[in-house]
């Protein structure tokens, strides 16, 4: 998570460490592209590092509304995923009040709304998420 | 209270001080806090991850 959220765990490498140091068999590792743009140097390289230990992924953009409009290197991030053959959960990461409360957006420091229609805003990363993955599979 | 249903205070803590106004909860109270996590969810079938 990146440095305005949390103290102890920014990198996917510091959060290696972490599930190694809890030593539970149960334990993995999570990757979210909306920190990861921020703490990481690149994409690809933390997601190759997780390799097989990478049991969960977040997509979300860098301004957390429709993928692909923001900042966020997509193409990079589901090369790496096809690359170490991942198969396992990519859940859409977005916030708006339309769907939150206002105690759980002051958290997130939603100020603005990424979007209004959940179910659109669903459907267009459903298309994009598998666009990105059939292209990364086929490079 | 976490969406497992385990109350887990110093995991909520350290991944939400900023929100809590909470100071940096220490390294060690956390693994401790994660381990006990982790024994308990694994009771019920369920992986605990560790977001980066």
């Amino acid at each position: 998570m990146n440095r305005y959220e949390s103290n102890l765990v920014n990198t996917a490498e510091q959060a290696l460490a972490l599930v190694d140091e809890v030593g539970a068999p149960t334990s993995s590792s999570i990757s979210t592209p909306y920190h990861m743009n921020i703490e990481e140097t690149n994409l690809a390289d933390p997601v190759r590092q997780c390799g097989d230990r990478l049991g969960y992924v977040h997509i979300g953009d860098s301004h957390r509304g429709y993928l692909g409009t923001g900042t966020v290197a997509f193409d990079e991030l589901f090369r790496a995923l096809a690359e170490i053959g991942y198969r396992g959960p990519l859940t859409l990461e977005s916030f708006s009040t339309a769907v939150i409360s206002e105690r759980f957006a002051t958290a997130l420091a939603v100020w603005c709304d990424p979007w209004e229609d959940g179910r659109d805003l669903a459907g267009h990363a459903r298309r994009f998420i598998v666009d990105q993955l059939s292209a990364a599979t086929k490079a | 209270m976490n969406p497992l249903g385990i109350h887990a205070p110093e995991v909520d803590a350290a991944m939400t001080r900023r929100v809590l106004g909470r100071p940096p909860t220490e390294r060690g109270r956390l693994v401790a806090a994660l381990r006990r996590l982790a024994e308990r969810a694994q009771r019920g079938g369920v992986t605990i991850g560790v977001e980066a």
